[in-house]
């Protein structure tokens, strides 16, 4: 989007630099070409984003697995003890402890190491203040060409 | 590092005291403490938690039985780190190097001469600079000088136009600036690529580079390790080679780390792992035919039960996300084709629609835009095509990702089985009416990857970065060709299993 910005101001100076009328086939080429070629670059940023921030969210999903298992193996822990299964309630304990620090690791792995994308961390957040920009370029855009018709025919 | 010491004390320690040593070894850890620290630590965590340092008197009340029960700090341990514990060094960046390649590539085949000066022939031939030795790297090099010489003609044909401003009938200024502006485009298209070439280069290891730069490395050997080739649609022995990559970074040997399951548990795995509800990678999926993937395999042990390595299982996830981004690269690859097309011939387009000759008048003009006709196509096509392969690394990890996620959830699990033949005669149900819903049915569908040892779990923990880091110095270097030959077969590995397992 930050290209896209580029590339439309770039135009925009293009398109209001008041060149001569025999100019504008190749202010216009121009602008095509640079508004199509960085309208691609942007396309392919949101997807790699969009994958980024579902491989990002994908820890959350784990650490509540971890979870889950957790207290399941407290569970069983506390049958074993109420059984007087000495053995069994040590196997769960140390399950117990195990699923805690994965539980952990993966947390501090996704608030540390996250996937970023230009780096920053891929998240959806991200994703909609990048449509939210883009939407603004686009009516800027739109706007900018609106008046420069406008200009041309009155 | 304390998880490291955690881990080391829940696989090594009798299961009564493993809570507690966990304590321990949370302290007794980060580069190599002596057991005397960790039996230090264990009396501070057994009287108080939060006491980060015992007394010495205490201390040294205790380290006797500590030790007895606590094996020294480092062995047998899985190292854990949120980074890659070692091998930092494939993914600088070396400035240097990146200049010298960017005024390689950029100026060549001017740059020629220079380079055979500086680096000798040996370097030209690796870039595929010289259309020698094979087929291949004549064909490549054939691109290359095409590519670059059109690339120049832009500039003469601007440099003709700008001399001799044309007269008004022939385009006069509007003539030169349409000049200058394609080539502006073209020029700047080809800094955009070249740059992108010289940062792959920049990523690779210093002695990686120099060695790049001085011996004659196979052809074979290039293209194997080429990125678009070789990365976007992945054989099996490149990616065992890349998680083994990825394991020696973290510090541990995935062959090392394995899930113990039963044999019903590997049959529940494969099931899962081959179907998917959605229909995403449902080509993956198939259970028969010529493109089934090849099923999960363990190791039998004595006890019956079977052992699959982390390598295994990152691996399978892997293969399994492969195919559909393969499909979303081809769908993405023909539309950026088209649009690149679109966009070379736009100018021309906009000149005839204006009732201009769609080529030019003068021979500066006809220059420059018949030779920026290929180079607004290609520069770009070659831009995306890289970023591109950056969506299909991007999109296998978040996919692999997710179906780590439903191999230890219930609700995943139940979702398959109720719907797989081999589990369920009513398959394919429509209504849950058809379907046992009592407390003791639901109970039976547990996680098809079983999360009820610590040893599981740790292989668990360790699949995750794997699925993560593999692979992982293509995107980050840009996607570059490693020119590393593949290792040489790892020693068998040391007997760490028996320390957690």
């Amino acid at each position: 989007m930050l290209t896209v910005g580029v590339g439309a101001s770039v135009v925009a100076v293009l398109l209001t630099s008041g060149n001569t009328a025999g100019a504008l086939p190749a202010v216009v080429s121009f602008a095509v070409v640079g508004f199509v070629t960085l309208l691609q670059l942007s396309v392919h940023l949101v997807i790699m984003l969009f994958y980024g921030a579902k491989a990002n969210a994908a820890a959350g999903e784990h650490a509540a697995q971890l979870l889950c298992r957790q207290a399941e193996a407290r569970q069983a822990l506390a049958a074993a003890e109420a059984a007087g299964d000495g053995h069994a309630a040590a196997a769960a304990a140390a399950t117990v402890a195990m699923l805690d620090t994965a539980r952990h690791l993966v947390l501090a792995d996704a608030d540390l190491e996250p996937v970023r994308i230009l780096g920053l961390p891929a998240t959806s957040g991200l994703m909609k203040t990048l449509a939210a920009g883009a939407a603004s370029a686009a009516s800027a855009i739109i706007a900018v060409a609106r008046n420069l018709y406008a200009g041309r025919v009155g | 590092m304390p998880l490291v010491a955690a881990i080391l004390a829940i696989m090594a320690a009798p299961p009564l005291t493993a809570v507690v040593q966990v304590g321990a070894g949370t302290h007794a850890s980060g580069g190599g403490s002596s057991s005397e620290d960790a039996s230090d630590n264990a009396i501070s965590m057994v009287s108080n938690p939060l006491r980060r340092r015992a007394t010495p008197s205490a201390a040294a009340s205790a380290a006797s039985v500590a030790a007895a029960s606590t094996p020294p700090v480092g062995a047998g341990v899985i190292p854990l780190e949120h980074r890659p514990v070692v091998d930092l060094a494939p993914i600088a960046f070396h400035a240097g190097a990146f200049l010298e390649q960017f005024v390689y590539q950029f100026g060549y085949p001017l740059s020629l001469p220079l380079m055979l000066a500086v680096r000798g022939r040996a370097a030209a031939h690796a870039m595929r600079f010289l259309p020698v030795g094979g087929t291949g790297r004549v064909v490549q090099a054939l691109i290359q000088v095409l590519l670059s010489v059109t690339t120049l003609l832009p500039v003469v044909g601007y440099a003709l136009e700008a001399a001799r401003v044309p007269p008004a009938a022939q385009g006069g200024d509007a003539g030169v600036l349409g000049a200058l502006y394609e080539m502006v485009i073209v020029l700047a298209g080809a800094a955009f690529q070249r740059a992108v070439v010289a940062t792959k280069y920049a990523y690779l290891p210093s002695q990686e580079y120099r060695r790049v730069m001085t011996s004659d490395v196979p052809y074979d050997l290039l293209q194997r390790d080429q990125i678009l080739v070789a990365w976007t649609n992945v054989s099996e022995p490149l990616l065992e080679y890349e998680l083994a990559l990825a394991g020696q970074r973290l510090g541990f040997d995935a062959d090392a780390v394995a899930f113990t399951l039963s044999a019903d548990a590997v049959a529940r795995l494969n099931v899962l792992l081959d179907y998917r509800d959605d229909g995403d990678d449902a080509g993956d999926a198939s259970t028969g035919g010529a493109t089934a993937l090849p099923p999960l395999v363990g190791t039998p042990s004595a006890d019956g039960s079977v052992v699959v390595t982390a390598a295994a299982m990152a691996k399978a996830l892997f293969l399994r996300t492969n195919r559909s981004a393969l499909a979303l690269g081809v769908r993405l690859g023909v539309v950026s084709t088209l649009l690149c097309l679109a966009t070379a011939t736009a100018p021309m387009i906009v000149r005839l629609s204006y009732g201009a000759a769609p080529f030019g008048v003068t021979t500066g003009q006809v220059l420059t835009f018949a030779a920026a006709l290929p180079c607004m196509f290609a520069y770009p096509a070659l831009l995306l095509a890289y970023m591109r392969v950056g969506i299909l690394d991007y999109r296998r990890r978040a996919n692999a990702l997710g179906r780590l996620t439903t191999l230890v959830s219930r609700r995943a699990t139940a979702r398959t089985l109720l719907r797989t033949p081999t589990f369920n005669a009513a398959a394919k149900v429509r209504s849950l009416g058809a379907v046992d819903l009592s407390p003791a049915a639901v109970r039976s569908l547990a996680p098809a990857l079983p999360l009820d040892s610590p040893g599981n779990v740790l292989a668990w923990l360790m699949v995750r970065p794997l699925l993560g880091g593999g692979g992982g110095r293509y995107p980050v270097r840009c996607l570059q060709p490693s020119f590393a030959p593949p290792p040489p077969p790892p020693p068998p590995p040391p007997p760490t299993r028996r320390h957690w397992c």
